[in-house]
């Protein structure tokens, strides 16, 4: 239905281009605008990384931003499948309880001389991809809302992990689990080198193959993709696949870096995800997105996070300031969208 | 239409059954015997360590009693609690147990108690309307402030730079330990508390915020964090930012596995609050009102500070259970 006027809208906008050619500074302007609308999200990083280093000189050091990236690994890495999945125009709210069962049923493996590491991983991945699927195959087959189902499989998923656990830690875990989360390999940490690996295996994912072709597609308009041949509803089954099986890997970092799984682990982890996604330029109508935006975005509420701590800030004010900055970044991204 | 109608009456089966499943699953199933006594416990949020320990407390006393126990958790949430005392009254239970969660929030769960003429007694944390209620038993979280504050002050000689992790803000125990940390430190002029933030009890939050704080690089003596959770996850950061000074960290709840970090000597001291002795208790006064007895109004069990040289008896105690 809407598509025609979009279409108009376009058309609009190049009859403008074509009869603009005497004011070169307008089309000077435009041309800054697009390249600005393209990068504004990486401009308000840079801005802020700025901004941080001149009033806390700390902040710029190797070892702090090396920390940074640290503390956004495990939201980085939801955020890299949350992205996909808004991509389909869908959205997860599940991931934060999914990484709880995850972590605590990976961690019950990980007891020193238990079994090898290879087991607990599997464990955690396992859980991850089992909630994941039920959630595909729920949303895909039953035509449920994402929403409604991801949401039932957020508390569900909480309360298996409060189950599982009577309410307690899994604590005591072998050297070899722990090392995932705080373990270095040629001086970065292991959860950022795990993030990376998450980073490239998503951009390949959705702009190198098919399947990401097809991910687009569902997601701008299902009825088309339908239509033109793409099982949209396999698509949709693994693309939450894909989400719950980056879960169980985040509850894996997340319990091997804090040494011991609790049920309560994760909580509104979903929402940062969703937000780093959205920050970076991720649409929550689909069809529009990238792994890098997502980066950004998570990157942006690493810093501020780190940054307002450095400065001690007081928490309350902190929200405030959090909650403005994310609006800010998206109106501005949004802005300088709609210029050019 | 009605194969519609067949596939919504199966759907709804469906759901029936699995609701039946898991409520039958999920409580003991147990009749009330005539003439039982019944007491409904309203606890503040059973994902939380130290709640599940005085819940396994108050049933194991509850059974000693032959009382039947008809047990709601609140989930963090104040209002849940009230809707719990009113789901109470209407089942017509003989007393009721409130763990309240949050010090205002709760206190209308017990005006209700007290308006429909139930017995309440508050256990664990406190509310605003104590008075009403028919008795108290817990620690004052204050007190557990004071303890740690004296101890790092005593470890640190009166002088240095203290950081302050605390629990969710307006939750009744952060605002009481806060409150009683702040009390002591006041009176040593060379102790600074440098930053203060909170943690929400989460130990991957407080790691994140230790980190913060560290690299700042201004010097920080001590940590005092108002759950052993949170505590853990400061001495995490402090061990993996590769610090050789000593940095004293003290926790609260006495923890297992906090319990074994004051062993080995990484974390100086944690504050032992018995879940035991206010469980059992509370289920104690409980009973004593429904049969009539005078009871005392407000019953403080004490705290006690767990350092290296008498963590080996509450490592045994926490390992018996």
């Amino acid at each position: 239905m809407e598509t025609p006027t979009d279409e108009l809208k376009i058309n609009e906008n190049q009859t403008v281009a074509v009869m603009s050619p005497t004011d070169r500074r307008a089309d000077n302007l435009r041309r800054a605008g697009r390249f600005f609308s393209k990068y504004g999200i990486y401009f308000a990083l840079v801005i802020l990384v700025a901004v941080l280093a001149v009033i806390s000189p700390p902040f710029f050091t190797a070892a702090n931003l090396i920390d940074i990236l640290r503390q956004i690994s495990v939201i980085g890495i939801l955020a890299v499948g949350q992205t996909v999945v808004i991509i389909t125009a869908g959205i997860d709210l599940s991931v934060g309880s999914i990484l709880a069962l995850s972590a605590v049923m990976a961690a019950s493996f990980a007891h020193p001389g238990q079994y090898p590491l290879i087991v607990p991983l599997m464990v955690g991945l396992g859980a991850g991809l089992v909630c994941g699927a039920l959630n595909g195959f729920l949303i895909a087959k039953s035509k449920l809302a994402p929403f409604i189902v991801t949401l039932g499989m957020m508390t569900a998923a909480r309360g298996m992990a409060l189950v599982y656990t009577s309410g307690r830690p899994v604590f005591n875990l072998s050297n070899a689990y722990d090392t995932i989360g705080t373990g270095y390999l040629a001086g970065i940490p292991l959860p950022v080198v795990i993030f990376i690996l998450v980073i490239l295996g998503g951009i390949f994912l959705l702009h190198y193959t098919r399947f990401g072709r097809y991910v687009y597609a569902v997601g701008g308009n299902e009825l088309a993709a339908k239509v033109s041949g793409i099982s949209t509803e396999k698509i949709l089954i693994y693309v939450y696949i894909l989400q719950g099986v980056l879960a169980g890997v985040a509850g894996v970092v997340l319990s091997s870096r804090v040494m011991s799984a609790s049920p309560a682990l994760g909580e509104g982890y979903e929402l940062d995800a969703i937000a780093a996604a959205v920050i970076g330029g991720t649409s929550l109508m689909g069809g529009v997105g990238t792994i890098t935006g997502t980066v950004v975005g998570a990157l942006i509420i690493g810093v501020m996070n780190n940054g307002l701590d450095m400065l001690n800030v007081s928490s309350y004010w902190q929200q405030i300031v959090k909650g403005a900055i994310i609006v800010l970044a998206v109106l501005l991204d949004k802005k300088s969208k709609g210029k050019a | 239409m009605t194969r519609n109608r067949m596939k919504y009456a199966r759907l709804a089966a469906l759901l029936a059954g699995i609701f039946l499943a898991t409520t039958l699953a999920g409580c003991s199933g147990k009749p009330t015997a005539k003439g039982q006594i019944t007491i409904g416990v309203s606890y503040q949020d059973l994902s939380n360590q130290f709640v599940i320990r005085l819940q396994n407390a108050i049933r194991a006393e509850a059974k000693k009693l032959n009382i039947n126990l008809i047990e709601l958790d609140g989930q963090g949430q104040s209002e849940k609690q009230i809707g719990h005392i009113e789901n109470f009254v209407n089942r017509g239970v003989n007393a009721i147990i409130l763990n309240p969660e949050d010090e205002y929030g709760s206190a209308p769960a017990v005006d209700i108690a007290v308006k429909h003429h139930v017995p309440i007694v508050v256990v664990n944390a406190v509310v605003s309307n104590l008075n009403e209620a028919n008795a108290y038993v817990g620690s004052p979280d204050s007190v557990a402030g004071m303890m740690q504050a004296e101890y790092i002050a005593k470890l640190l000689k009166g002088e240095g730079n203290v950081v302050l992790i605390q629990g969710p803000y307006g939750h009744s125990a952060e605002v009481q330990r806060t409150k009683g940390i702040k009390m002591v430190l006041a009176k040593y002029p060379h102790i600074k508390i440098i930053a203060e933030q909170t943690a929400n009890w989460d130990r991957a939050q407080a790691m994140n915020l230790m980190e913060n704080w560290l690299s700042t690089g201004r010097t920080i003596n001590a940590v005092i964090s108002e759950n052993d959770e949170m505590a853990m996850g400061a001495l995490g950061a402090i061990e993996g930012s590769g610090i050789k000074r000593k940095i004293y960290v003290i926790g609260t709840d006495a923890l297992p596995e906090a319990l074994q970090d004051v062993a080995d000597g990484k974390m100086v001291a944690t504050v032992y609050q018995d879940a035991d002795a206010q469980g059992s208790m509370a289920v104690k006064l409980a009973y004593d009102i429904i049969k009539g007895k005078k009871v005392q109004h407000l019953d403080y069990i004490p705290f006690q500070l767990v350092t290296k040289e008498n963590v080996d008896k509450f490592l045994k105690m926490a390992k018996t259970k």
